[in-house]
């Protein structure tokens, strides 16, 4: 391989492009032509100066401003009754009360893991086993500081009333790791005087994945 | 067995739209900047983006790669609102928002503060002196590492073409680049 060989593959050697025999040939000869390796770091310096080309950051508030910039192009029609109920609900913190008797069929811990990744929706499911129908019964869920309810920024606590079935109930949650951290999510069941509160350790690793561990404590 | 669904709230569209493209608007407007090189385009684009494929956001959550997907549309926003008024994507190379973001990061001695900005601003403007096309392939490949296979996508060109683009682009790169002064220390030295 000549020099001009060698130079008009400069760019495909740093993008490992060229077959084995190629790039034995190729480095044959930058390692006896100083041109050439001048050529090559010559480069290998631009390509890193494009990768490291900055961004100017958008304005603050960015997200938030194209977001609704975008809903006031879309008005939406009021939300489902039940919907704006809930909030009204949370926004004054009540908690609901109802009176009966509660009983799992399964008292057992329930133990899940899932893996999320940081910023990308995910679901996660909690399934409640009931001996029989109960209705009017209160759940209510707590969420760690570094997590939330996709679609429900900012609402940490939230409660409604609920009707379990016999037989499997399941919660299904669209949540959102909006940081790393650990925290606690706490999901609570109230049946008259009884309530059942599992305690769900939320956590995110260092590669953004989350894991819950469900760990549910007695009855009050 | 019976399996009932605890959660009874319906989340609006609204809700569901900005749930699905939040996770998505930092790296497509590092795509915009990177098309546009100008913040307030770059902001323009995306909120164009973001208007036009409203209507569709049914649609998104059933896109297997919405990242990919949302690039190659808002390339294609581009070319439409942008290459067809022919408007010069690269300027504002004296930016100091720019240079500031660069010498913010590392920290750097002052000598070596002048030399990143003079890397900086000779590079933008060896790229600004390519053609369209040019510019965007090496904006794409070589600044924020798409991969041709994924550049290709984007733009719906054989990648055969694409390849000899991105070579013809870094040829002509390298030439603007020789009119001018060296472009670093390492450069002064063996150039």
């Amino acid at each position: 391989m000549n020099c001009t060989d060698t130079t008009t593959r400069l760019h495909q050697y740093l993008d490992g492009d060229l077959s084995a025999q190629a790039q034995q040939q190729f480095e044959n000869h930058i390692n006896r032509c100083d041109a050439c390796t001048d050529e090559l770091n010559a480069t290998r310096e631009l390509r890193r100066a494009l990768a490291e080309l900055p961004v100017e950051p958008p304005r603050a508030g960015f997200e938030q401003r194209v977001l609704a910039e975008v809903h006031s192009h879309y008005p939406e029609q009021k939300h489902h009754a039940f919907v704006t109920g809930f909030s009204s609900a949370v926004a004054a913190g009540l908690m609901l009360w109802v009176a009966s008797l509660v009983f799992f069929q399964n008292g057992s811990p329930d133990i899940s893991t899932v893996n999320l990744v940081v910023n990308q929706e995910s679901t996660v499911r909690l399934i409640f086993d009931a001996a029989g129908d109960m209705d009017q019964v209160t759940l209510s869920l707590e969420l760690p500081a570094h997590v939330e309810l996709a679609g429900y920024s900012g609402k940490s606590r939230l409660n409604w009333q609920t009707r379990l079935q016999k037989g499997q109930n399941i919660l299904t949650l669209p949540v959102l790791a909006i940081d790393q951290g650990k925290g606690e999510l706490i999901a609570q069941l109230k049946y008259g005087d009884k309530s059942k509160t599992y305690r769900i350790l939320m956590k995110t690793t260092n590669d953004g994945a989350l894991n819950y561990l469900i760990q549910p404590v007695p009855l009050a | 067995m019976t399996l009932s669904n605890l959660w009874p709230f319906q989340r609006s569209e609204q809700q569901r739209f900005d749930a699905l493209l939040k996770p998505h608007l930092q790296q497509l407007y590092r795509l915009a900047y990177r098309l546009t090189s100008r913040r307030e385009d770059a902001e323009d684009l995306l909120q164009d983006l973001l208007i036009k494929i409203y209507p569709r956001s049914k649609e998104l959550a059933d896109v297997d790669n919405l990242a990919s997907w949302l690039s190659r549309v808002l390339f294609n926003q581009y070319i439409d609102a942008y290459r067809r008024q022919q408007r010069s994507p690269l300027v504002g190379v004296e930016d100091e928002n720019r240079l500031y973001q660069l010498t913010e990061n590392s920290d750097p001695q002052p000598d070596e503060v002048a030399e990143r900005e003079n890397t900086v601003q000779q590079l933008q403007s060896a790229l600004q002196a390519l053609s369209s096309d040019h510019r965007i392939v090496i904006m794409l490949h070589d600044v924020e590492g798409y991969t041709l296979e994924e550049i290709q996508q984007m733009q719906a060109i054989p990648l055969g073409t694409l390849k000899s683009r991105l070579s013809r682009a870094r040829n002509q790169l390298q030439k603007n680049l020789k009119k001018m002064e060296p472009l670093s220390r390492q450069q002064r030295v063996t150039g």
